[in-house]
């Protein structure tokens, strides 16, 4: 027993409590200039965050060339709003998704049958990249209108009519995908976005079926104040 | 905010674009008809006196491009022509029911318009239809059908279907006797000897609709092979002019294919020829001599058939299945001393 407590035995003992005392001391201090480094980070990152903030739709009125392809010109007015919208999980200070709801008014013509004039309501997907950067996908359903430019004649008893603004009723379904860019207006108090759209609708009735539309959209947010979530 | 700019320039440029002039015309409308708006083009010499009526091929076709190429514009500087997208097809639109797609509901149509166009340019007009391809499946059946030989100076046949297993029994023929002869020859030996194949295999007595469907497909491959066609001028199709095309090209796709889908069985049993003796109005066939889609042997039939003494067959030695667009002067001369001899 007695040489179990010697003084040689002892003074290791000592030795190695001592030693891991002072790892235990250098282990706090590290971690409490971790902790520091990631607060600053943070704090660095609201800030930057505060300079470029992350822009949601409230309601915004979105103005845009809408044509059947290039030589079918025309004109649509869409107003947007935001359903739900929240952060991306990776650089959420920038990135953001969004669901949204639209209204849109627009009227196209093709110049050697038609014009229309389209009023429909829809749903859309949007997620917004760091660097402003927005690819959507959406779906508008509602009425369309066509009115023939030409004249419709046709001949009754023998006698011809003529009918003024003929045309037709039909619905309109309208699957697009889109890209387009936040841009800064005014040192970043006004923000404002273009778009690139692609439509692909179906006109129904058209004849005894339907009717298929590749549309082409390209057109800009009016501008309003930056508004943060 | 310099990339603000951007999409703006290239909407001006968009606007800009747009605005292509049109082709000259006398006129365009639509002709309203049993729940259709079939859409009219009148194109050329109104002060002529004389109107020919054309009829597109298809089913799925369109009026537009038979407006195209040179024979167009000798015919147009002679007559009034008038380009007729017919039912379901090109730019042609209305709400009806897919019950309505019948040669007899297109052939009401045509009699409507010639109607039409009696009242709108006066009586006095010779008013000739001509029917190409599928055209002169409709052609013959709307003489056959509705009381329109009264009011018509002549029918201009060319390359028409009016008899859809006849055309594929001759097609078969061809196939074989020309086919043989170009592979004896060392011509695209290869392709030949595919079709040539097919046609051995085909039953020519029990030809079943799918295999209609693949004559007619390489009818049309057979035609490219052919070597004295090589360099002659082919058809243009409306895609060729996708972005000054009246029609709006998916639309015309969609709603061409649609029709003929709804169609192609009425069609491919339509067999005119043993009624054609009913037919007394002056007649003028137009033929192709490489037409492997539909066959001379029709034209020669047809010759036969038709119940007038004035009637005539050309065969154009150099073409296919679109004469007017393979030896167009020739063509046209034909229709012009056609036209002359009975307006």
């Amino acid at each position: 027993m007695m040489k179990f407590f010697s003084l040689k035995r002892f003074r290791l003992l000592a030795l190695i409590t001592l030693t891991m005392s002072c790892a235990q001391v250098q282990a706090q201090k590290r971690a409490e200039k971790k902790a520091e480094k990631k607060a600053e980070k943070a704090e660095k990152k609201a800030e930057k965050a505060q300079r470029r903030p992350i822009v949601f739709n409230d309601g915004k009125i979105n103005v845009a060339y809408f044509g059947g392809h290039l030589v079918h010109p025309g004109v649509s007015v869409r107003y947007e709003k935001a359903l739900k919208a929240w952060p991306s999980k990776r650089r959420p200070e920038k990135r953001h998704k969004q669901w949204l709801i639209s209204g849109q008014a627009a009227t196209f013509v093709h110049p050697h049958q038609n014009a229309y004039a389209i009023a429909t309501a829809g749903i859309l997907y949007r997620k917004t990249g760091a660097k402003g950067w927005r690819k959507e996908v959406g779906l508008d359903l509602g009425l369309i209108r066509s009115t023939h430019l030409q004249a419709t004649l046709g001949v009754d008893e023998g006698e011809i009519y003529q009918r003024t603004l003929a045309g037709q009723w039909g619905n309109w379904s309208a699957l697009y995908l889109g890209l387009g860019r936040i841009q800064y207006l005014r040192k970043k108090t006004m923000v404002t976005a273009w778009h690139a759209r692609f439509y692909l609708a179906a006109q129904t009735p058209y004849n005894h079926a339907y009717s298929l539309h590749p549309m082409l959209s390209l057109g800009i947010d009016l501008p309003q104040p930056v508004a943060r979530p | 905010m310099k990339h603000t700019f951007l999409p703006i320039i290239f909407l001006l440029l968009t606007f800009f674009l747009s605005c292509k002039p049109d082709a000259p015309f006398v006129e365009r409308f639509f002709f309203e008809h049993d729940g259709a708006r079939l859409a009219v083009q009148v194109d050329g010499n109104l002060s002529s006196n004389v109107m020919i009526l054309f009829l597109h091929g298809g089913p799925g076709g369109n009026g537009y491009e038979y407006n195209q190429g040179k024979y167009t514009q000798l015919l147009e500087e002679q007559y009034a022509m008038v380009y007729l997208d017919q039912r379901g097809q090109g730019s042609s639109q209305g709400r009806y029911s897919g019950d309505d797609i019948t040669l007899q509901q297109f052939s009401d149509d045509i009699d409507g318009l010639v109607d039409l166009l009696k009242l709108r340019y006066g009586t006095e007009k010779k008013i000739f239809l001509a029917g190409h391809s599928w055209g002169g499946t409709t052609g013959t059946h709307c003489l056959l059908h509705t009381p329109i030989q009264s009011k018509l100076a002549g029918w201009i046949e060319m390359s028409g279907a009016h008899d859809i297993p006849l055309i594929n029994r001759s097609a078969i023929e061809m196939f074989l006797t020309i086919g043989q002869a170009e592979i004896d020859q060392g011509n695209n030996v290869e392709d030949w000897q595919e079709i040539v194949d097919f046609a051995n295999r085909v039953d020519t007595l029990n030809i079943t609709e799918d295999q209609g469907g693949v004559i007619n497909g390489f009818g049309f491959r057979a035609e490219g092979l052919v070597v004295r066609l090589e360099g002659r001028p082919v058809a243009e199709v409306a895609s060729d002019r996708f972005l000054i095309s009246p029609i709006a090209p998916l639309t015309g796709l969609v709603a061409g294919q649609m029709t003929s889908g709804q169609i192609l069985e009425e069609t491919e049993q339509t067999s005119l020829t043993d009624r054609l003796s009913e037919v007394t109005i002056p007649t003028l066939l137009l033929w192709g001599k490489y037409d492997f889609v539909v066959p001379p042997r029709l034209g020669q039939t047809a010759l036969n058939e038709i119940g007038t003494a004035d009637k005539s067959l050309v065969i154009f030695e150099e073409s296919g299945h679109s004469p007017m667009s393979n030896e167009p002067e020739a063509f046209v001369q034909a229709i012009i001393d056609f036209v002359e001899a009975y307006r």
